[in-house]
């Protein structure tokens, strides 16, 4: 007899009470029968489908987080990593357990707007997508902070459904740009099906994100595959839409260049999601040093930091637009430039790197990734805004990728920077290194 | 059903562990014999707690091996963690739910058969003292059955091997003393197991041997009888019914050193190499050099002396 997943059961016995199975309903059919007795039919629809989008999404991406986030406070993760649940069986324990109390709300609803709305299954779809990738990216947020080390640990609820709703507003927000069409590597695909395809692509990315995040945390062996397979993806998904990033310097060069540098803005994107949210150990850092050292890369590749794989492929690609110059019609210059600003970049991002990592590689430094992250907020946000009403657009190549005043101004302080934040991190690796001898 | 175990129960080979910045663990490397209870004692951040997180397969160490029933600890985290019952020093329970339902749930994590689950439930309930009470709420037990809960929910899958940190922690005297009991008993049942603890007088009362940390390092590791002498020495103390001046000078002639006599020449005290049939000789020897003996008997150093001894690197 096929039996049920035990943390899934766990958590119907401490989510689905007697108290709330009886609630949930009543509170549903109290406010539906008000506003379709109070308002009309259609309006209750709507209220309903509202409540779907709020249980799912703000209440969903909640309650998925603590079912983690609450082991780790009361104690009883530690026992859950013991027990011989594969991660797979934690996986979907966890996130459709936890929420288990909004799914039966859910259902509440959707039988709600089904007898008040006509034609509804499409809002009905999105809804439940929705709710899906927000409960997903919660967990999976809270999963990577908890891995950090972070010693803040109760506001991470907060943070990771805050997480999870700034990426449901993001997504809404680009789904619903534009016409009724989408317009990837030039074919025209129906907005609405182009829609439900990459959200279900990004569950099952999310999906497999927390998968692979439960095996760290079990002590699986792994490497970083599932990101390079992810950043992959990505770069191929950025690259349907050449005109990603909204920057000048992309309007001298053909579709195709902008395709490739769409790809690799994407990877370098990634590249500071992972710096700021993989974790950095000092003793793995050192272990994958000493086997590169050694040349043992079969060895070395389990340990590899994901951020380091899409810096890595950005690097390469990077590497390969000049290449481009070959197969278009615009004049040099146009590639010139554009390989330049992508270079800029790179440096950019390797003195970011290396800022984040001499910042966060010390555990037992408190809230260091928040110190981090205000550097580079200070950096690469308010300094260079700052720049323009000073009258100092001519310094900007200083602190951003800026290619116009020629490579020498966009190349040389950018990795001067860089070369100044590996020196900074060295000092603090050799510091480590010292005290743990 | 404990799985079948082959010697040893547990063998850790230059084990290595680092937090950023500082060593917790260097070239750690022991091997504990089935059936045993091994006391972990050391001083704060010795490192008794990473070892043991290591062995959990909670920790991944930086280097060094690790076999528990003779299974790969990195290799096979998942087939360790059916094999061993951890007792976390700061442990957490499902409040919301009854006794019956923490066990449940363990005992279904563990991959416990579900026609054998209730039975063990009963079974492991039974062996804490607490089958009773398997309908009320983790919430309401008190400090002492939460703690006999958290080592159910560690044992309900009968693993052979058992890792316990601090589990006397917070517990009133009655309460340590059921805990004592309860290990004594698991001894009995041939389970093998590591108690990390600063109560050394208890351990002593269930411990047949000790691993002492102090940063990081082992400083000693043996039986609790002879740990703290010479292999297969024993520590002998002589008392006389009367003052005997030469009482130094005939021990000195009868044992190759190592005698220590007290100002009175009234007592002695030696380490003896050497059988039952070997210290009954020297015993005859000594009538028959004429001192007026009142006792003779084997001194019992209690683990707190040994431990003493080892961390501040005192000989008795």
């Amino acid at each position: 007899m096929l039996e049920l997943n035990p943390e899934f059961r766990r958590n119907l016995w401490l989510e689905l009470t007697r108290q709330r199975l009886i609630v949930v309903p009543v509170i549903v059919g109290l406010v539906v029968a008000v506003s379709w007795l109070a308002v009309s039919k259609a309006r209750a629809g709507e209220i309903a489908l509202a409540a779907l989008w709020g249980l799912l999404t703000v209440w969903g991406s909640r309650l998925a987080a603590d079912a983690l986030v609450e082991e780790v406070v009361g104690r009883t993760w530690e026992n859950q990593r013991m027990t011989a649940l594969a991660p797979w069986s934690m996986t979907w324990g966890k996130l459709f357990g936890g929420t288990i109390v909004t799914w039966y709300g859910a259902l509440w609803c959707i039988a709600a707007i089904a007898l008040a709305s006509d034609h509804a299954a499409g809002q009905i779809a999105r809804a439940v997508l929705f709710g899906l990738l927000a409960q997903g990216v919660a967990l999976l947020f809270a999963m990577l902070v908890l891995q950090l080390h972070d010693r803040t640990i109760r506001a991470h609820v907060s943070l990771a459904q805050f997480a999870a709703l700034l990426v449901i507003l993001g997504a809404y927000q680009i789904g619903s740009d534009g016409g009724a069409i989408v317009t990837w590597y030039g074919f025209d695909i129906a907005r609405d099906w182009f829609g439900y395809l990459s959200l279900v692509a990004a569950i099952a990315w999310v999906t497999l994100g927390i998968h692979r995040s439960m095996r760290t945390e079990m002590l699986a062996p792994g490497g970083p595959g599932l990101w390079f397979g992810f950043v992959l993806f990505a770069a191929l998904y950025a690259g349907g839409f050449p005109r990603i990033v909204d920057s000048p310097v992309l309007i001298l060069i053909d579709t195709t260049q902008q395709q490739l540098v769409a790809s690799i803005l994407v990877l370098l994107g990634l590249t500071y999601g992972a710096a700021f949210l993989a974790p950095k150990r000092y003793a793995r850092l050192r272990q994958l040093l000493a086997l590169l050292r050694h040349g043992d890369w079969r060895a070395a590749w389990p340990l590899l930091p994901p951020w380091s794989v899409s810096f890595l492929l950005a690097a390469v690609l990077a590497c390969l637009f000049p290449l481009t110059a070959l197969g278009t019609a615009r004049p040099l210059e146009s590639t010139t430039t554009v390989a330049v600003f992508l270079a800029a970049c790179l440096l950019f991002a390797l003195r970011d790197l290396g800022l984040v990592l001499m910042l966060t590689l010390d555990e037992q430094r408190g809230r260091s990734h928040v110190t981090a992250l205000l550097y580079l907020v200070v950096l690469d946000g308010l300094l260079p805004l700052l720049f323009a009403p000073l009258g100092w657009s001519a310094a900007l190549p200083v602190l951003v990728p800026w290619s116009a005043e020629g490579p020498a101004l966009a190349l040389g302080p950018a990795a001067l920077q860089a070369v100044l934040a590996l020196w900074l991190l060295r000092l603090r690796w050799l510091r480590l290194s010292r005290t743990a001898m | 059903m404990s799985l079948p175990l082959g010697p040893p129960a547990i063998a850790v080979r230059d084990l290595a562990f680092d937090y950023a910045g500082r060593r917790a663990l260097r070239d750690v490397s022991f091997e504990i014999a089935p059936a045993t209870i091994t006391a972990l004692v050391g001083p704060n951040g010795a490192g008794k707690t990473t070892l043991l997180k290591c062995l959990a397969a909670l920790h991944r160490p930086l280097s060094g091996t690790l076999a528990i029933a003779d299974i790969d600890v990195l290799a096979e985290p998942r087939a360790v963690h059916r094999a061993i019952g951890f007792l976390p020093d700061f442990f957490g329970l499902y409040d919301a739910l009854t006794i019956d339902q923490c066990l449940r749930y363990f005992a279904a994590a563990h991959g416990v058969p579900a026609a054998l689950r209730s039975e063990r439930i009963r079974s492991t309930a039974r062996a804490l003292g607490i089958e009773d009470r398997l309908a009320q709420r983790a919430r309401s037990l008190s400090r002492g059955l939460r703690q006999r809960l958290a080592i159910a929910q560690a044992i309900v899958h009968d693993p052979p091997v058992l890792l316990l940190d601090e589990p006397a922690a917070g517990l009133d005297p009655d309460a340590r003393a059921e805990l004592s009991a309860l290990l004594r008993g698991f001894r009995a049942s041939s389970k093998t197991i590591i108690v990390s603890s600063h109560i050394l007088s208890e351990l002593e009362d269930y411990s047949s041997h000790m691993l002492i940390l102090r940063d990081g390092s082992i400083v000693d590791h043996g039986p609790i009888a002879g740990s703290a002498a010479p292999a297969e020495a024993r520590r002998l103390r002589l008392v006389l019914a009367e003052p005997a001046p030469d009482l130094a000078t005939v021990l000195a002639a009868l044992l190759d050193g190592g005698v220590e006599t007290a100002a009175d020449s009234i007592t002695a005290e030696f380490d003896f190499l050497g059988d039952m049939s070997a210290q009954h000789a020297l015993l005859r020897k000594l009538l028959d050099a004429g001192l007026a003996i009142a006792s003779f008997e084997q001194v019992r150093r209690s683990m707190q002396d040994i431990y003493l001894d080892r961390v501040h690197d005192r000989r008795p």
